[in-house]
């Protein structure tokens, strides 16, 4: 039985992890929780002269 | 609370803004006079320090560090501190980047006319110049990760990001690539050697490309863009899809600079495989700009600054539809070592980089001096005579680069070659005119741009802008 060498074991590993990355990010991004957050994010840029809302603020 | 924490500091901005039209106009002047040598080889004078060979580096580093660095300091200190409610952090440390920063490009107009070179593309700069680029790098790194650091706003906008990654990944770049053995003052060697060093500089060049020149002005897309349409994203959703895959993909397309070479195949394969799978991330960031317009695509007949917002957005989806097709290995055996490449290029430089951020400051600057614009009329000029300017300069070397490559690998029914290198010279001759043209009308727009400006700053005033207190907790 031949061992994968462990070049070409971290290289598979790293197309995998990268795969799977990309798809948490995708469910990440489209879930619906999300949605409201992202709207408001979505005009930071235009609202950048508004007040900031109370739960935009950053809670420390 | 006192005034300066109430307050947005604008100053290095406003420095970083308008270096931004001085080294624009620098290099763009370089720019033309090497296009000049090329048509007309006389006007190397015969002297080195004002040869092809020197100037063409000082012209690559003055457009992409000068001119495209200061836009992307102005543009990423306004919006971090914008878009996170916050006042800059360690304000006389940004200070110092922008005065090192200008100390490197001075370093560089001395030592590259002067011969002193690393002879590494786009990293040239030798050994002292680069550590010193190091120190300014990372102070810059603190006063933007500072400033994050410090935000009054839970959620980190996604201009941010861009920036971010940006700051990180080319500092990561640059000392990785300028690692180099000292032997005097002004000369050292690359501590790799052979294929390796290929690879590692083509790693940096690409990735300056992807993250100097794409993620940087891409996070000025995202503020810009929003902000002059008055409308949102988008799609914020795709914003995030866009950045993780852009940075994830990004970094392995190095190696299709280096196709047909004595890189491993494998290699290769890899850079083309990364390099046509990078087509998505780049239009789905460049559909998110354009659609951002959407439900105010009428803005666009009016709003000479829009006009440039979007034309630089679809130069980016044209480049970045074209750049994939050219690392396709048989499409490169044509391309490569022509004009072609310099067409792309330029058609990335000028289109996207040069035109989004010509926007940006036509947006910033009178923001920053409390004024409007002196002339909208001049904007709207400035457009036309830098589109056509482009124009000229990509189609004329398009023609030229497809006529060298397939001139080259003419062949008679004997094997014999159809065509001498000279023939191949003589035939690009009208082209090189013609783009020499293209960059005059482009350089001609900078000089409008520069004239509008001075006249904006001096009908202006620097007021602080205030930073709007947040609604209190109930």
């Amino acid at each position: 039985m031949e061992f994968l060498s462990t070049e070409v074991f971290w290289q598979s590993a790293w197309t995998v992890f990268a795969f799977v990355f990309f798809i948490v990010v995708i469910i990440w991004a489209w879930s619906g929780k999300r949605k409201d957050n992202f709207d408001t994010a979505a005009r930071m840029a235009l609202d950048d002269d508004e007040a900031l809302s109370d739960e935009q603020q950053r809670k420390r | 609370m006192n005034d300066e924490t109430m307050t947005y500091d604008y100053s290095v901005v406003r420095l970083f803004a308008l270096s931004t039209i001085v080294l624009g106009v620098f290099g763009m002047m370089i720019g033309v006079l090497i296009a000049s040598q090329m048509a007309w080889p006389v006007l190397n004078f015969d002297t080195p320090w004002l040869s092809f060979g020197r100037l063409r580096p000082l012209h690559t580093n003055t457009v992409i560090f000068g001119f495209g660095g200061s836009a992307l300091f102005a543009t990423s200190y306004y919006v971090v501190q914008r878009t996170c409610h916050t006042r800059l952090f360690a304000p006389a440390l940004a200070k110092f980047t922008f005065y090192g920063w200008m100390l490197v490009i001075a370093c560089a107009a001395i030592t590259l006319p002067l011969g002193y070179t690393s002879s590494k593309e786009y990293a040239e700069l030798e050994w002292p110049i680069d550590i010193l680029l190091t120190i300014v790098w990372l102070s810059y790194a603190v006063v933007f990760f500072g400033t994050i650091a410090k935000r009054r706003v839970s959620h980190i906008y996604v201009a941010n990001w861009f920036f971010g990654s940006f700051i990180l990944t080319v500092a990561m770049l640059h000392v990785v690539n300028s690692a180099a053995l000292p032997v005097s003052f002004l000369k050292s060697y690359s501590v790799y050697s052979g294929v390796q060093d290929a690879m590692v500089q083509w790693w940096y060049g690409h990735n300056a490309v992807g993250f100097f020149l794409t993620a940087g002005f891409l996070g000025i897309m995202y503020y810009f863009i929003p902000k002059q349409a008055g409308r949102p994203v988008y799609s914020y959703r795709l914003s995030v899809v866009h950045f993780w895959s852009l940075s994830f993909t990004y970094i392995w397309a190095g190696p299709h600079h280096l196709h047909y070479t004595a890189l491993p195949d494998w290699t290769q394969s890899l850079g083309m495989a990364f390099s046509l799978i990078l087509l998505a991330p780049s239009w789905g960031g460049m559909i998110n700009g354009v659609m951002t317009l959407s439900g105010a695509w009428g803005k666009l007949r009016t709003d000479p600054i829009l006009k440039f917002l979007i034309v630089s957005v679809s130069f980016y989806g044209m480049s970045t539809f074209e750049g994939p097709m050219m690392a396709i290995k048989t499409v490169n055996a044509l391309s490569h070592y022509t004009d072609w490449t310099i067409g792309h290029v330029h058609s990335g430089a000028l289109g996207w980089v040069a035109m989004v951020s010509i926007g940006a400051m036509y947006f910033l600057i009178p923001k920053l001096f409390n004024t409007k614009i002196y002339s909208e009329k001049l904007i709207e000029t400035h457009f036309w005579i830098a589109t056509i300017g482009i124009v000229l300069y990509i189609t004329s070397m398009w023609i030229s680069g497809i006529m060298q490559g397939l001139m080259w690998r003419a062949i008679n029914s004997d094997g014999t070659l159809t065509y001498s290198f000279v023939e191949s010279v003589q035939a690009m001759h009208p082209f090189y005119i013609i783009r020499t043209g293209g960059g005059a009308l482009f350089l001609m727009g900078m000089f409008i741009m520069a004239y509008n400006i001075v006249k904006t700053v001096m009908q202006g005033k620097s007021v602080p802008a205030v930073i709007p207190e947040p609604q209190v907790a109930h």
